[in-house]
């Protein structure tokens, strides 16, 4: 049990922005101390300067065939990560499918044309290797981490599992049953049930990412193994991937290995995606889904804001970090530690090169439901009129400077880094060069951006919780309460139905 | 549950080791006891200009009185609520970069709460004054009002990571037929509501009299420093604070299981049936733990264990499976966890579960199973050792479980030497059909598929 959740502000999402090296502000008045101790009483002077934190920047090399690679040498542990990224997924599934780029990531390593299941589980296993294979809104991830001395046997399994899985009918259909069992959880579980509302909400029921994660029922009883082999075979080419390392070897040495295993593999061009338009911002409403046995209502309020190179997207992080992204931030402090409602309540933004969300989200006691959407309310409304103090942006900017060596202090999270900035199209230098850009960031420009992207006015709200504690909810007034249980739960004829966690 | 191990430095060992394919992990430090008792461990690690700061109190759950369940775990929660000289160390450390995610937290299992945090290495001091304020100078500024407060906070934790969580109410009730009252793990380390509620002022007081001193407690700082001036830091800092009473570690003889218990534990957010069975088990450190170890891995650790090809692969009754072997200072458990796929039944992988186990019981393991789950664990160690923070906590697990901050070479070694006869030994020791608990966990919400009418 820790004390306070951690904030889902993981780096890699975030577009963070920094902070100038000012003093830490005066110490907080005291009352008077016994004397001996009185030295206490004041905090102390930081130690001198060391130089500051330089996030690392890849080489950019290619193979002949296209495929982009990545480089940053590591040598402080002997581990070598890999992350082979597709530049496609969910946003590749069929109207009719889906699910379809969960479907495939789960039975990718399920086997390849010259490996079994089994022996693939084995042979990772006795490297003391580990592979994932992960999809996302916009993309694939195979991470590979392994131990310096079996790089070249590594390599070779994860070659194998991009370039020729078998797609065995026995395989696919030991994946559907897992995979049925885990949406039918998804069902009980208010937060995943949340997740898909707020999907819903942002992107439409048309939208590939509107669907709920890992897809519907229906869609993935109906996909059939050439549905998989259509899908890996149109998007898993050189010319719509990037190999991205880092870790513990030489670069001149990493380029011939990857060449021997992935030089082979054949471009072929990717069709264009044709995504739907995202639905236009309507009335605000306020769903909801009924847990009677739940001591727990799981709040959301979410809204897409704007796409990773848009200029404003640094301050955007910032206002975030002030208003939810610190345990000290207004909607913990008022939520948690003022009125003892949640175990904590947070904000989020992400970026992705199409769009971003900004999203409230906790869990409070269930009979506290409608009080704590009041509060909410009111923090979000007061935060939208600009009025962030400035040690609120001293904090928000130090926070995020101070934490990237944290966030990029494992080669796993230095490889996916470089996926994310790609995918997002921001420059390979972000982080490097993100102290300049947070300093030059002052209070108005995240004032203004405050007020035009956070104003709840706009926000969806969700609650995910028991709807005997809802009374007083209308009268809030923030929007038409619409019940949507039956369809959440697959008690109802799903129309072409709900969404994906925006988190993904 | 505990972390397996941390890495810093490698030493690249030629000859029969260099046949495992991995070099060496080794976390250098240097240590010094001050005059008041508390033990200090530094490591240096300059890859990045940021230190960490770790404190383990010797107190967990173990330590708390009948009736006060999860109470090591709401004072952990009052550390965070203001000392004597720093009465807002959320706004100190938010101020100094330290606000965001990870950076600064505490956590309480069984037997121990940690404090950690990390800092830009320019304010080691600011991290070492809010550390050494709350173990010193914590009770002037606590009121009634700050306890109330994080009550309801801890309260609000219980409801989310217990009773909205799928099967987390299996966990209480596996806690209460191993532990049953007045054992100090009853209801786990997280406790009951209405006990935590029950806290007061003086429960507070007490506790932190007792446990929250230089002597029950060890400090370990990993990052970019000069030891010397680390040294003189945490000597002004921590150096006059009184040391506490003698350390009592608690001794409360493990109630031990004579024949099956059978449970049936309602659940109404989960929507698909979970069978657990669940096990005596050991202390941290035990003779015979890395072999437990292993025969968790080799039986349900990963796709190629035991449980996992008979369940998931070949009869396809269970959308997932696993085993563990939780050591815990009042003796621990051993536990097997099944989910079911589609509409396959508990008792159905309880039969499947039982002829694996029949079979192991009788053959054990092969050699290539036993190491390839060497492998796996020993890999784990090597990449736990990749952040600051991991290796601060590794150095204080050390510390506490065996007295040695530098175990890790000796902790690899005993996995190393595990055999395929000793795991076959520890299975049939520790995992016996006649003296368990099984819980059969059933979703009990009216629309779940798999509720019983």
């Amino acid at each position: 049990m820790s004390r306070r959740r951690l904030s889902t502000l993981g780096l890699l999402l975030l577009a963070l922005g920094c902070a100038s090296s000012k003093p830490a502000p005066p110490p907080p008045a005291v009352a008077p101390a016994p004397a001996p101790d009185a030295w206490r009483a004041t905090q102390p002077a930081p130690l001198a300067a060391v130089p500051a934190f330089r996030a690392p920047v890849p080489v950019q090399r290619a193979l002949p065939n296209r495929l982009s690679v990545l480089l940053r040498e590591n040598h402080a542990v002997p581990i070598v990560v890999v992350e082979l990224a597709i530049k496609t997924g969910v946003d590749g599934d069929p109207p009719d499918r889906p699910g379809l780029a969960d479907f495939v990531a789960g039975v990718l390593d399920e086997g390849t044309k010259t490996r079994s299941s089994q022996q693939l589980a084995e042979q990772l296993e006795d490297l003391a290797a580990y592979l994932t294979v992960s999809p996302g809104l916009d993309g694939f991830r195979l991470h590979l981490n392994c131990l310096t001395d079996t790089l070249p046997q590594a390599l070779d399994l994860l070659a194998d599992v991009a370039l020729n899985p078998a797609f065995r009918q026995a395989d696919v259909e030991r994946v559907r049953g897992i995979t049925l069992t885990g949406l039918e959880q998804r069902r009980g579980n208010p937060g995943a049930l949340a997740s898909d509302e707020v999907a819903r909400l942002l992107y439409g029921p048309k939208h590939p990412w509107g669907q709920p994660a890992g897809g519907t029922v229906e869609s993935v009883k109906a996909i059939r193994r050439q549905d998989l082999v259509r899908f890996h075979d149109t998007y898993f080419r050189p010319n719509n991937a990037l190999l991205s390392v880092s870790g513990d070897f030489e670069a001149e040495k990493i380029l011939p290995l990857l060449a021997e295993r992935f030089g082979a593999w054949r471009p072929k061009s990717v069709p264009p995606s044709r995504l739907p338009a995202f639905p236009k911002d309507g009335p605000r409403t306020v769903i909801t889904v009924d847990m009677p046995d739940s001591t727990q209502s799981q709040l959301a309020l979410a809204t897409r804001t704007l796409s990773a190179t848009n200029p404003d997207a640094l301050a955007l992080s910032t206002a975030n970090v002030a208003l939810g992204g610190l345990f000290t931030s207004r909607l913990n402090q008022q939520l948690r530690e003022v009125r003892g409602w949640t175990y904590g309540m947070f904000s989020s933004v992400g970026f992705n090169k199409r769009t971003g969300v900004f999203q409230v989200r906790g869990s409070v006691i269930a009979q506290h439901t409608v009080d704590s959407l009041k509060d909410i309310e009111a923090e979000l409304k007061r935060y939208a009129t600009g009025d962030i103090t400035d040690a609120e942006l001293q904090h928000a900017k130090e926070g995020i400077l101070q934490s990237l060596p944290q966030a990029l202090e494992t080669n796993d999270a230095v490889a996916s880094t470089f996926v994310t900035l790609t995918s997002i199209g921001r420059p390979l230098d972000w982080y490097a060069t993100l102290p300049g850009r947070l300093g030059a960031l002052g209070r108005d420009e995240v004032a203004r951006v405050s007020r035009t992207y956070l104003d709840p006015g706009k926000l969806p709200v969700v609650v995910v919780g028991p709807k005997k504690d809802q009374e007083g909810l209308a009268e809030l007034q923030l929007g038409p309460v619409v019940d949507r249980t039956a369809e959440a739960k697959g008690l109802a004829q799903r129309q072409p139905p709900p969404s994906v966690p925006a988190s993904r | 549950m505990r972390a397996r191990a941390v890495v810093v430095t490698w030493i690249l060992l030629l000859g029969a080791t260099r046949a495992l394919g991995a070099s060496e992990p080794t976390i250098p430090y240097q240590e010094f006891t001050l005059p008041n008792g508390l033990r200090v461990i530094l490591s240096e690690d300059h890859r990045a200009p940021q230190v960490t700061v770790n404190v383990w109190y010797h107190v967990g759950a173990a330590n708390q009185r009948p009736g006060r369940s999860g109470f090591a775990h709401l004072f952990e929660h009052m550390m965070f609520s203001g000392s004597l000289h720093v009465p807002d160390p959320d706004r100190v450390l938010a101020s100094i970069g330290a606000g965001l995610g990870g950076a600064a937290n505490g956590s309480t299992n069984f037997d121990r709460t940690n404090y950690y945090t990390t800092v830009p290495a320019s304010q080691l001091p600011t991290a070492l004054w809010i550390e050494s304020d709350r173990m010193g100078f914590l009770l002037p500024t606590l009121d009634a009002k700050k306890l109330a407060t994080q009550r309801d906070v801890v309260s609000n934790e219980r409801r989310q990571r217990v009773e909205n969580q799928p099967y987390g109410r299996a966990y209480i009730e596996l806690c209460d037929t191993l532990y049953p009252k007045p054992h100090p793990y009853f209801h786990c380390v997280i406790g009951s509501i209405e006990e935590i509620q029950a806290a007061s002022l003086e429960d507070v007081k007490d506790f932190f009299r007792e446990f929250y001193a230089p002597r029950n407690s060890t400090l370990a700082l990993v990052g970019d420093f000069d030891p010397k001036v680390a040294r003189e830091l945490v000597t002004k800092f921590f150096g006059d604070i009184s040391g506490g009473p003698d350390p009592k570690r608690p001794d409360v003889p493990q109630p031990k299981l004579d024949k099956v218990v059978e449970k049936t534990v309602p659940d109404p957010v989960a929507r698909i049936p979970q069978l657990q069975m669940v096990w005596n088990g050991m202390k941290p450190f035990a003779p015979e733990e890395a072999a437990a170890d292993i025969l968790s891995v080799v039986l349900g650790g990963n796709k190629t264990s035991r449980l996992y090809r008979r369940l998931v692969e070949e009869k396809q009754i269970a959308s997932g499976v696993f085993a563990g072997n939780a050591s815990l200072g009042l003796g621990g458990y051993f536990q097997i966890v099944a989910t079911a796929r589609g509409n396959h039944t508990v008792a159905e992988m309880r039969k499947e579960i039982e002829s694996v186990l029949e079979d192991f019981r009788k053959n054990g393991p092969t050699t290539a199973e036993v190491e390839r789950a060497k492998r796996s664990v020993v890999g784990g160690m090597v990449r736990s050792v990749e952040r600051i923070a991991g290796k601060a906590d590794q150095l204080n697990a050390y510390t506490f479980w065996t007295g040695d901050p530098g175990y890790l070479p000796k902790d690899v070694a005993r996995y190393r030497a595990v055999t395929p006869e000793q795991v076959h030994e520890a299975a049939r020791t520790w995992l016996p059909p006649d003296r368990m608990l099984v819980m059969d966990v059933e979703p009990s919400s009216p629309s779940a598929p798999g509720a019983r009418p």
